[in-house]
């Protein structure tokens, strides 16, 4: 009798605890590394990526009743580590030059098309650049804006998923992926003129 | 090679706005077909458009290439497993 009441009691997901943990360690424990660079790239900083990492999976096995089997895991997973990012580091803000988020809001608020900033930046000389330097385009452009680059070019994700993922409508995704693409030519170009790769 | 027609060689493309929506869309795959050859057409024809397409697909794979994706130190990722174990075992 006993069996089947702890059996009911664990069957949420219509699995029992066994199948549970082998679907949770096939599923989300191969995207440990895409979530730690991301949590990395967020913070800038290994012990805060850490930290941001144990707690998006401790929280998604809390919740992986929650979590439809068959849909996008790797969405799911990144959605709660951007919920944490926000929620730990608003109420920490231990280090506010790391993530400014007047910074992040200023820009928010005007979404115009800075055509003229990107007019000189050579092609030949964006892909002559070195991994350093693209990583600190990418480390310095507001939190918000690297986020979104790092999603769509890195992770590959779609307009959609960002969009869950970023609780942002899809056209809010698009505007932010074009002013964050702007500000990231405008850094690389500053870097090619210091770096004399364009005279 | 492309050719330029010179007349049509203008700094300032007419479609801009919709250009500037199309050309991101088709940079990340998000365009339908139709949409894609029409812009492909139109990046035939129109220099800055053309510039503009290219310099942002040399930065979208500049990230795609050069940014090494960082991987959890081993250490922690044991940690974190022995963690969840142990979460594991209360339920």
């Amino acid at each position: 009798m006993e069996e089947v009441n702890k059996a009911t009691n664990q069957n949420n997901a219509g699995l029992d605890k066994a199948e549970k943990d082998a679907l949770f360690e096939k599923e989300f424990m191969p995207l440990i590394d895409s979530l730690y660079n991301f949590a990395y790239r967020l913070t800038l900083d290994e012990d805060d990526a850490n930290d941001l990492v144990q707690e998006t999976f401790l929280k998604a096995y809390r919740f992986f009743d929650s979590y439809e089997q068959g849909t996008n895991a790797k969405a799911w997973l990144f959605r709660i580590l951007k919920n944490s990012f926000i929620n730990d580091f608003r109420k920490k803000s231990k280090e506010p030059s790391k993530v400014d988020y007047n910074e992040v809001e200023t820009f928010y608020n005007s979404d115009d098309v800075d055509e003229n900033i990107t007019a000189d930046l050579r092609v030949d000389s964006v892909s002559e650049m070195i991994g350093d330097e693209v990583a600190t385009a990418l480390n310095t452009l507001a939190v918000d804006f690297r986020t979104i680059i790092i999603l769509c070019d890195l992770e590959g994700f779609t307009y959609e998923e960002m969009s869950k993922i970023l609780d942002i409508p899809i056209g809010t995704v698009r505007s932010r992926l074009h002013r964050a693409r702007n500000l990231l030519k405008d850094k690389l170009k500053s870097y090619a003129t210091t770096l004399g790769y364009h005279k | 090679m492309k050719s330029f027609s010179k007349d049509k060689q203008t700094s300032n493309c007419s479609g801009e706005s919709k250009c500037m929506e199309s050309l991101q869309i088709i940079l990340d795959g998000e365009a339908s077909q139709s949409d894609e050859e029409n812009f492909m057409n139109h990046l035939e024809v129109c220099m800055p458009c053309y510039n503009y397409y290219n310099m942002d697909k040399a930065v979208k794979e500049l990230i795609q290439t050069k940014i090494v994706k960082v991987k959890m130190p081993e250490d922690l990722v044991k940690k974190l497993k022995f963690q969840l174990e142990n979460i594991k075992e209360e339920r």
